[in-house]
């Protein structure tokens, strides 16, 4: 007899770990190494009873029960193959010239500015988060309605899905910001504001909830003082609770980020419990920045917190495209164009739509390596079972590491080495 | 319903509405046996009631098989069309330079042999006419090109031997460069030529532009001459192969420095009397251009009477063919190192990658979308979706522009015979359709007679080869 997996299920291996994973429940199941070892004979065509003549007899059909009760594959009379299921072809749709054009999603500073004044946060191109809510300097003259008018009717040419206005604080520019909403809203665009929430009246309330626009709220404590302390500004709390009150008054859909630092890291309960009916994840400063929460740091490297579900529609691409910057393009409150908000050293400048039409960016592939370097070809990720799953924010660990492909922030890879501190990892120990 | 296949170990079943397949043993094939000889239907009561059909149901309610909705083969108003060709583009813009050729190769389109084409011809396409052609194309595409970016320049010139009115490249080359240069970042010249006329001068100029040159090799000089030779019937093969030498050496001198040369293709033509063996030893024993083989095709035979003699009818020679056949399957099968001959061949075969995607549809049914996907502008500047079809369906000339009206109706006109035909297709979501297959007298077409038995036996075939294939070697890759 011979045992073959389902199409929808992967058989992942890795340096430290191996596992099944279904695509069709969403379920992993960890495998021991020599299961693991016994499944590859399996799914090349070496026969069951090939097996139990070499050795594993008892613990073979056991194996092999178990995976038939969790409905992980099915036993043949013969040697067949089992193709695995695709529902795209990755690589010829990287390089076919014929395919429309497709922006997923179009990232919109309106201003670097904000109305709070947090502690931890900086307007130099420091990178200690990822994407989010964050002070950037101001120092070239912003685009005018006009030029962002003439940029979204652009960006709606090239098809995009979503759109995403980050700042600064963007309700700072609220003429602008309704304006744009209502010009994308009539293309049938999804828009969505990352935003400190502090800044919403009722005016504003009724037209996101006719716009049907998302918020991405960037929260930083449950209690006034807390708010005080970290915004510098004594009635911060308050105005954030008037506008989450509007908020859901009209039944706005908005995510929460819990924003953690080291002066809050230890009231993450408090927090969590506290935003506990909402949509919450948790968003930390990374220890670019001196106030990132060391007490959180074994979270913050474990990979299996950043996990994304991954099914038969996005795995093929997961394993060409990455994951976040695939698709997206970032246009600062100058006009600079960056593959995403927070990747923007030099390097990394792909044009400015005051000197050039946008889609001569795309034309001349200035946006191919950012869009087609996917997780597991990071370094150390190659050996990863968990690098399909994994979220990888590129700017962070690109900014830590200095290289493109460089990836410091994850335990699993630098289990046991030094970490940044000079000292033993935490992380590492704890593994 | 299911095509059943089988390899020599094991049955399969393939599913169009999902393009699944299955292994399919026991009770449950022959169930699936006896419909397909009854031409029958799948009855779910049948197979909830049943036992033995247990996975059967489960595999169908688990992955949608038979059930999952095919799009209706859609109708198309002109205004799409006009918002397709505005917002994608022409894919590529085929320049047929002249219908003079040097050469009267035995198979060619335009020999007795094929009735609904024109034949030769001494007309020339003046510089003037491929001018008007590129601005028409370059005026739409630099509108496209703001709504799809990946659009790139591509011109082909073609024939007749375009090589006969090589000023003409020259100039529309030399023209293109000049005045659309800064627009897009990506061109691509081509040219397909039968390599006769391919000097230094002329392949360094070829070069220098970053053309991907195609040429036609039938193999050695034995195959070669057999169907390509002169107007005066003179073998054409010694001077062929040593301007292919020549090129080979320059592509690969050129191509050391500079990452922008385009690599050449060969592409090679057979019938049933090329002896395959012979020629796979011929391209083993010139490394380099079997390297460059793109394409191996068999010599067509819908709308011909190529194959009707005796000397093509043998068996003794069909029979020497599935030899060859059998041996280059033999070689993929025992993993050995291979030809890019053989694997063109088996390729060929074996129809990859549209039957590797799952839940994909194929709503025109293979069809392209005339004058979008490619635009083909003849010698006198009339327009046509193809350089291969008949000049029975023009779609507007360098004064008038693009016909919207005609382009739309002779889509729609492929799509209501797809539309009519295919409903109960086995293979429908893998047929690869096209307007030459179906074009017929009278600006009608039709599936031939005979085309989708040929078209689903190849289907059944090429999976029960794959997966014979497969089924030894799990991460077989010859593609």
């Amino acid at each position: 007899m011979f045992f073959y997996l389902h199409r929808e299920v992967l058989h992942l291996q890795g340096r430290t770990a191996s596992f099944i994973y279904n695509m069709g429940t969403g379920k992993k199941e960890p495998l021991k190494v020599w299961q693991s070892e016994i499944l590859d004979r399996l799914q090349s065509g070496t026969s069951i009873e090939q097996l139990k003549e070499e050795d594993n007899t008892e613990n073979l059909d056991g194996f092999i029960q178990f995976l038939l009760q969790l409905g992980l594959g099915q036993l043949y009379e013969q040697q067949v193959y089992i193709p695995k299921i695709r529902t795209h072809d990755a690589k010829f749709l990287k390089s076919d010239t014929l395919r429309p054009f497709q922006l997923n999603r179009a990232v919109l500073e309106l201003t670097g500015e904000c109305n709070m004044n947090c502690q931890f946060c900086t307007s130099d191109n420091i990178v200690y988060r990822s994407c989010g809510c964050k002070k950037w300097s101001n120092t070239n003259e912003r685009l005018s309605l006009e030029d962002w008018e003439e940029t979204i009717q652009n960006i709606i040419h090239l098809r995009v899905k979503q759109v995403i206005f980050s700042g600064g604080e963007p309700f700072l520019r609220w003429d602008v910001l309704k304006h744009l909403i209502e010009i994308l809203s009539d293309h049938g665009v999804k828009c969505t504001i990352m935003t400190n929430g502090t800044l919403i009246d009722e005016e504003i309330g009724k037209f996101l909830k006719v716009h049907r626009v998302d918020l991405i709220l960037q929260v930083f404590e449950s209690t006034s003082e807390g708010y005080a302390q970290i915004t510098g500004q004594a009635a911060s709390f308050d105005l954030f609770r008037t506008s989450l009150e509007i908020l859901e008054k009209y039944d706005i859909q908005h995510y929460v980020s819990l924003v953690m630092t080291s002066l809050n890291e230890d009231h993450a309960r408090e927090m969590k419990h506290f935003y506990a009916n909402k949509q919450t994840s948790l968003m930390y400063l990374y220890p670019a920045s001196p106030y990132y929460p060391d007490k959180l740091l074994s979270q913050m490297m474990d990979p299996t917190e950043r996990e994304m579900p991954v099914n038969i529609q996005n795995y093929q691409l997961l394993e060409h495209y990455h994951n976040c910057l695939h698709g997206q393009i970032f246009i600062s409150a100058d006009g600079t164009l960056y593959p995403c908000m927070m990747m923007r050293q030099s390097q990394d400048r792909l044009g400015n739509i005051r000197e050039e039409p946008l889609y001569k960016i795309f034309n001349e592939q200035r946006h191919k390596k950012y869009w087609t370097t996917p997780k597991k070809d990071m370094q150390g990720c190659d050996q990863c079972a968990r690098n399909l799953f994994c979220f990888d924010c590129r700017a962070l660990d690109y900014y830590a590491s200095g290289s493109y492909e460089g990836t410091k922030y994850c335990s699993e890879i630098h289990q046991g080495q030094e970490n940044n501190h000079g000292e033993k990892s935490k992380v590492g120990m704890e593994l | 319903m299911p095509l059943l296949f089988a390899t020599e170990r094991h049955a399969y079943f393939y599913d169009d509405a999902t393009r699944l397949v299955f292994p399919t043993e026991g009770y449950e094939k022959e169930y699936l046996e006896q419909i397909e000889h009854d031409h029958g239907t799948l009855d779910m009561e049948v197979l909830n009631r049943e036992p033995r059909l247990q996975e059967l149901s489960q595999k169908i309610k688990q992955y949608g098989l038979f059930v999952t909705p095919q799009p209706q083969t859609p109708v198309f108003t002109q205004e799409q069309m006009e918002e397709r060709l505005r917002k994608e583009g022409i894919a590529h813009l085929c320049l047929t330079l002249t219908e003079a050729c040097n050469f009267r190769c035995k198979y060619c389109v335009y020999s007795d042999h094929y009735g609904l084409n024109s034949g030769y011809s001494n007309e020339q396409m003046s510089l003037d006419t491929a001018k008007a052609a590129v601005d028409l194309y370059m005026s739409n595409n630099m509108e496209s090109i703001q709504y799809n970016p990946n659009l790139s320049i591509s011109i082909g010139f073609y024939g007749g031997e375009p090589l006969l009115n090589f000023s003409t490249i020259q100039g529309v080359v030399q023209y293109v460069e000049e005045k659309y240069k800064s627009y897009f970042s990506r061109m691509v010249f081509s040219v397909t030529t039968n390599g006769y006329l391919l000097d230094r001068k002329r392949l360094q100029f070829l070069l220098d532009h970053h053309f991907a040159i195609s040429v036609s090799l039938d193999g050695d000089q034995e195959e070669h001459d057999r169907n390509r030779i002169t107007v005066s019937g003179k073998p054409t093969f010694d001077i062929v192969f040593n301007n292919l030498l020549m090129l080979d050496e320059m592509y690969r001198e050129q191509s050391a420095h500079n990452d922008e040369i385009y690599p050449y293709s060969l592409l090679i033509t057979y019938d049933n009397i090329s002896d395959l063996s012979r020629l796979n030893k011929f391209f083993a024993q010139h490394p380099n251009l079997d390297s460059r083989i793109a394409r191996i095709t068999r010599v067509k035979d819908l709308n011909s009477d190529y194959y009707n003699n005796s000397e093509q009818a043998d068996n003794l020679v069909i029979q020497k063919q599935q030899a060859s056949k059998d041996e280059f399957i033999g070689l993929v099968r025992a993993g050995r190192p291979l030809t890019n001959f053989i694997r063109k061949y088996v390729q060929g075969l074996i129809f990859e990658p549209s039957m590797n995607i799952n839940y994909a549809h194929n709503p025109l049914g293979g069809l392209c979308v005339p004058g979008i996907s490619k635009l083909t502008v003849d010698v006198n500047g009339q327009f046509h979706m193809c350089e291969k079809i008949s000049p029975q369906y023009p779609i507007g000339d360098i004064h008038q522009g693009l016909n919207m009206e005609q382009q739309t109706q002779i889509l729609n006109k492929g799509l209501s015979v797809i539309r009519e035909k295919c409903q109960d297709c086995k293979v429908r979501s893998l047929c690869n359709i096209c307007y030459v297959t179906l074009e017929q007298e009278g600006a009608e077409f039709g599936i031939p007679e005979g085309y989708c038995d040929y078209f689903q036996d190849w289907m059944k075939s090429a999976f029960s080869l794959y997966y014979s294939l497969l089924e030894e070697n799990p991460e077989l890759s010859i593609f």
